[in-house]
């Protein structure tokens, strides 16, 4: 068959096919439902986007009134008392929240401990909670895929399907043509879905509207295209290899279950086994323990200052602490926070290491499920991810860093010797450092989306050699 | 033989011929022995973590012990007010693990496994550091398989899977027609096929959990009976669901499509639902605003404990006091700031208990979150365990409090026999077993109502189907 009749047999058979789709009451009624719940996820994604927005604004508020209410106050007790960030919600998390539930979005900030964010929305739950909320991206990831499968899956298989393609065999159409037929046209319908999801999500998100804003969405839809391509292709090869519609739903239901279900819990959970994460009680031990073989900061008198000590009065040029021009204490301050703040980075480095093994491992996969590769594509871009959240770590314990150390350096130059207790205002003290962290950049959360877009791209070309094969099945029988 | 037998024999006959038993078994096997592989992991990870715990609490008590033993004399006494002064003792508080935690990690991620505890600590700061756990975020944000995900998302797939053509098979073949005509009811037929079903789907998975519950958990014969016996209701109410499903499909496909519709929304899009309701109508409170509401008491009550500091000290000329007199002036001001702390806290939890009082109702609205709920309930992992908890380590504090007071008032310091037998120590105090049992009732309450709701539709469908056929 040449290249017009091919086109002209496969337009027919799109045109057909398209008839089908839109007489179908049962096709109808579920596009309209996962449509619906798309919809309703997107509203309330954004109510809730713009409760937590709000939320965090009026705790930065409160916060900030409450470490300038402390007043004329010891610095150090200051940077014990400490100063708690607030995470700033990203545009596109509305779309896909990520792990952003599991994460925290508060951090405390206080003198030689870093911590780890707190208030995760997942705390303090019940049995229900065990179930999880509904976002929008478990609608496009897990429900679009079956909505897929119970619209595909009858394509080719069953009685009446299978007449209907012989007939049209009979009449001149390749089984290739007639495969591709009813791709293009389930794909029209998935791509329209998608574009008004897309164009909903960024009405819902108009006040962030930006060309980094633009772009990361258009990636992200790009994504969520191939991804339901993919199983799109997968279902019609499928329904082609089978004779009856039962065998094509259970094999399509039995690849959602796999690659939609159990291997996006199943593949985090073997990268742990893979490379272990430490307990946090494990984890604190060594830190404190650590912390514990070097110097009390708070002690003047330990032994183990003897060396730091003898340097600074070399430095200075003085034989006695009590002839220092600086506050004593409050360089051993300094200088312990150092000391604790390394050794922190230290074991965060490490922890965070672990994390990204077992998010590499788990990329991996993306060879049993393209779930897989779309999950971390897709959170990346929306920034609710591992990475985007250990951004904002990164800036804060910067923040964190400067704090304490402007208060340390006030004890360091203002206390006077013979000064029984010493107190400063704290607000202007530390006025000089502000924490306004920025989210990656387009251009920063490209590289990381690079491999995952290859699994996909993959996927899909695995998908059109399966559709390819059912399609050469198909002819040997006919 | 009677009519029900011949169905019954018929139906595991054709079941046990059929190719697609065997896998469906051997793969809930797998999965339940994954699953239970990794509770063990799971429980026995966090069983280490608490010994690490109460290990740092014994570590500290004799490290201090041998302070006073060994090294404190009445000069150098100033370097041991850590092991001396009853104002620094240290405690950790522990919930320890239920009977069956490789069945569910439940709510135990959510709600702290143990409280630090010095007498003068904030009340509002207890939990703090075990709070924050180092898991990966992303295995949290999955879902770990443990077996309450294999029972209560994977046995109705199962059950589904073998039971969706129950009637609809005949009707596809045509010998609905020729069966109807034979001197049995449809709702004998029905039963008969159901009960064949139950014999080889839901019985064997409830064998294999009390199995592989006995091999890694060993648990009491009562816990088990329960377990095995929500197993069996949530089956039982599957199997149901599939009986009428198949009432109405018009052929095996239609049923399937019908039965994963089910499936889906009562396990997956009920939840949500009932999640978001709890969201909308109960919402969770601000820790944020919480905290920073607390840390204005705090500052408010240092600002007032400074302002009566004066006062509050000892008149001059007195002897000198064993415990330095700095020491009461922060019991006073822990006081007054436990005083505010308790009523900034209270509207929060009042909200709190709000939230959990709606998000315990909304378990009627699917089979599924009972389930879920009983299940956790048996492993001890669920959050009214956990509020216990939290309460009852919240009392210790207090307790601890009131003896730091004592030693205060008496002037006293803590001696080598304090530490070995004078000091208190936190048990935690399991629920009434009539509470935890009219809870576990209540969730098999919530299945046997849904399986009854099943049953009135189902009998209501053969009537009219009856009618039709007269």
């Amino acid at each position: 068959m040449d290249a017009r009749a091919s086109t002209s047999v496969l337009r027919q058979v799109v045109r057909q096919q398209w008839l089908i789709l839109l007489r179908e009451r049962r096709l109808r009624i579920l596009g309209a439902l996962v449509l619906a719940m798309t919809v309703i996820a997107l509203v309330a994604a954004a109510i809730d986007a713009r409760r937590v927005r709000d939320a965090r604004a009026h705790d930065a508020r409160i916060e900030a009134g409450v470490w300038e209410a402390q007043g004329a106050a010891n610095p150090h007790g200051a940077a014990h008392f400490g100063r708690y960030v607030y995470k700033p919600l990203q545009a596109l998390s509305m779309l896909d929240p990520g792990l952003q539930a599991h994460l925290g979005g508060t951090l405390k900030l206080e003198g030689h401990v870093q911590n780890t964010s707190r208030f995760k929305s997942t705390d303090g739950g019940a049995a229900l909670s065990r179930f999880g909320g509904f976002s929008p991206a478990f609608a496009l990831q897990v429900l679009v895929p079956l909505l897929i499968v119970f619209a595909a899956f009858g394509a080719f298989s069953g009685e009446r399907a299978r007449n209907l393609m012989w007939q049209e065999i009979g009449a001149g159409a390749t089984p290739w043509l007639l495969l591709a037929g009813r791709f293009l046209v389930f794909a029209g319908a998935l791509l329209g879905v998608l574009v008004l999801a897309g164009t909903l999500a960024a009405l819902l998100g108009i006040s962030a509207w930006s060309a980094q804003y633009f772009g990361a969405l258009a990636l992200m839809l790009c994504a969520y295209a191939l991804y339901w391509l993919t199983v799109l292709g997968i279902v019609l090869a499928i329904t082609a290899m089978t004779m009856s519609a039962r065998s094509a739903l259970l094999a399509g239901l039995g690849f959602w279950v796999v690659s939609a279900v159990l291997a996006p819990m199943l593949a985090p959970m073997l990268a742990e086994r893979r490379h272990p994460t430490p307990t946090a009680t494990d984890f604190h031990a060594r830190v404190v323990d650590e912390i514990m073989k070097g110097p009390d900061g708070h002690n003047p008198r330990d032994a183990r200052f003897a060396a730091f000590q003898e340097a600074t009065l070399k430095q200075y040029k003085v034989s006695r602490i009590e002839d220092l021009p600086i506050n004593y204490s409050g360089l051993l301050f300094e200088y312990g926070e150092k000391s604790t703040a390394d050794i922190y980075n230290r074991h965060f480095e490490r922890l965070y290491a672990d994390y990204e093994a077992q998010a590499a491992y788990s990329l991996m996969a993306s060879v049993v499920s393209p779930l897989m590769a779309l999950r971390p594509l897709s959170s990346a871009l929306a920034q609710s991810d591992m990475p985007a959240h250990r951004h904002f770590l990164a800036q804060a314990e910067a923040y964190r860093y400067d704090l304490v150390q402007l208060l340390n350096r006030d004890i360091k130059f203002n206390r006077k010797p013979g000064m029984r207790e010493y107190a400063a205002d704290v607000a202007t003290v530390t006025r000089g450092v502000r924490f306004e962290p920025r989210p990656f950049t387009l251009a920063e959360v490209l590289p990381r989306t690079a491999a995952p877009f290859g699994w996909l791209l993959a996927w899909l070309a695995g998908a059109v050699a399966l559709m390819r094969l059912a399609a050469w099945r198909l002819e040997g029988r006919a | 033989m009677n009519a029900a037998a011949i169905i019954v024999r018929t139906e595991l006959l054709r079941m046990a011929r059929g190719r697609w038993l065997l896998p469906l078994w051997l793969a809930f096997l797998a999965l339940c022995g994954y699953a239970a592989w990794e509770g063990a992991a799971w429980s026995t990870q966090r069983g280490a973590a608490l010994a690490a715990i109460q290990d740092e609490e014994r570590e500290v008590h004799q490290m201090r012990r041998s302070q006073i033993v060994g090294e404190l004399t009445p000069e150098n006494k100033s370097r041991y007010g850590g092991a001396i002064y009853a104002t620094a003792m240290s405690f950790r508080a522990t919930l320890p693990q239920g009977e069956l935690p490789v069945l569910t990690a439940g709510q135990a991620e959510g709600y702290p496994m143990a409280a630090k505890i010095f007498p003068f600590v904030a009340s509002n700061t207890i939990f703090d550091e075990y709070m924050a756990g180092m898991e990966n975020p992303a295995v949290l944000a999955a879902g770990r398989i443990d077996l309450a995900f294999v029972l209560v998302w994977l046995l109705p797939l199962l059950i589904l899977a073998g039971s969706f053509d129950l009637w609809s098979f005949e009707r596809e073949r045509g010998m609905e027609p020729w069966l109807l005509a034979q001197p049995v009811s449809p709702l004998r037929y029905l039963l008969g096929k159901a009960a064949a079903r139950a014999l080889l789907l839901v019985a064997p998975a409830v064998l294999v959990l009390v199995a592989v519950l006995w091999l890694t958990a060993a648990p009491g014969a009562a816990t088990l009976l329960q377990a095995a016996f929500l197993s069996a209701l949530y089956g039982l109410f599957w199997l149901g669901f599939a009986a009428l499903v198949n009432l109405f499909a018009r052929n095996a496909t239609q049923a399937a499509l019908g039965c994963v519709a089910g499936w889906l929304a009562l396990v997956v899009l009920v939840p949500a639902l009932a999640l978001g309701v709890a969201d909308l109508v109960a919402p969770a409170p601000n820790p944020a605003e919480r905290t920073n509401a607390l840390r204005a008491m705090a500052m408010q009550a240092r600002a007032e404990t400074r302002q009566q500091a004066d006062a509050a000290s000892r008149p001059e000329g007195r002897a000198a006091p064993n415990i330095p007199d700095n020491l009461r002036k922060r019991a006073v001001e822990v006081e007054r700031g436990e005083q505010l702390i308790r009523a900034a806290v209270q509207p929060y939890r009042a909200q709190d208990e709000r939230r959990l009082r709606w998000l315990d109702l909304l378990r009627a609205g699917s089979p599924a979150i009972a389930f879920q709920d009983a299940l956790e309930r048996l492993a001890g992992t669920d959050a009214a365990r956990a509020r216990r908890f939290q309460d009852q380590a919240h009392a210790f504090l207090l307790d601890v409090r009131r003896l730091t007071q004592r030693y205060l008032e008496q002037d006293r310091l803590l001696t080598a026999a304090d530490y070995d037998h004078g000091m208190p120590r936190f048990v935690h105090r399991e629920a009434p077993s009539s509470e935890r049992l009219g809870a576990l009732a209540a969730d098999a309450g919530v299945i046997v109502l849904f399986l009854l709701a099943l049953l009135a539709v189902g009998a209501r469908r053969l009537r009219r189907q009856a009618t039709f056929i007269e």
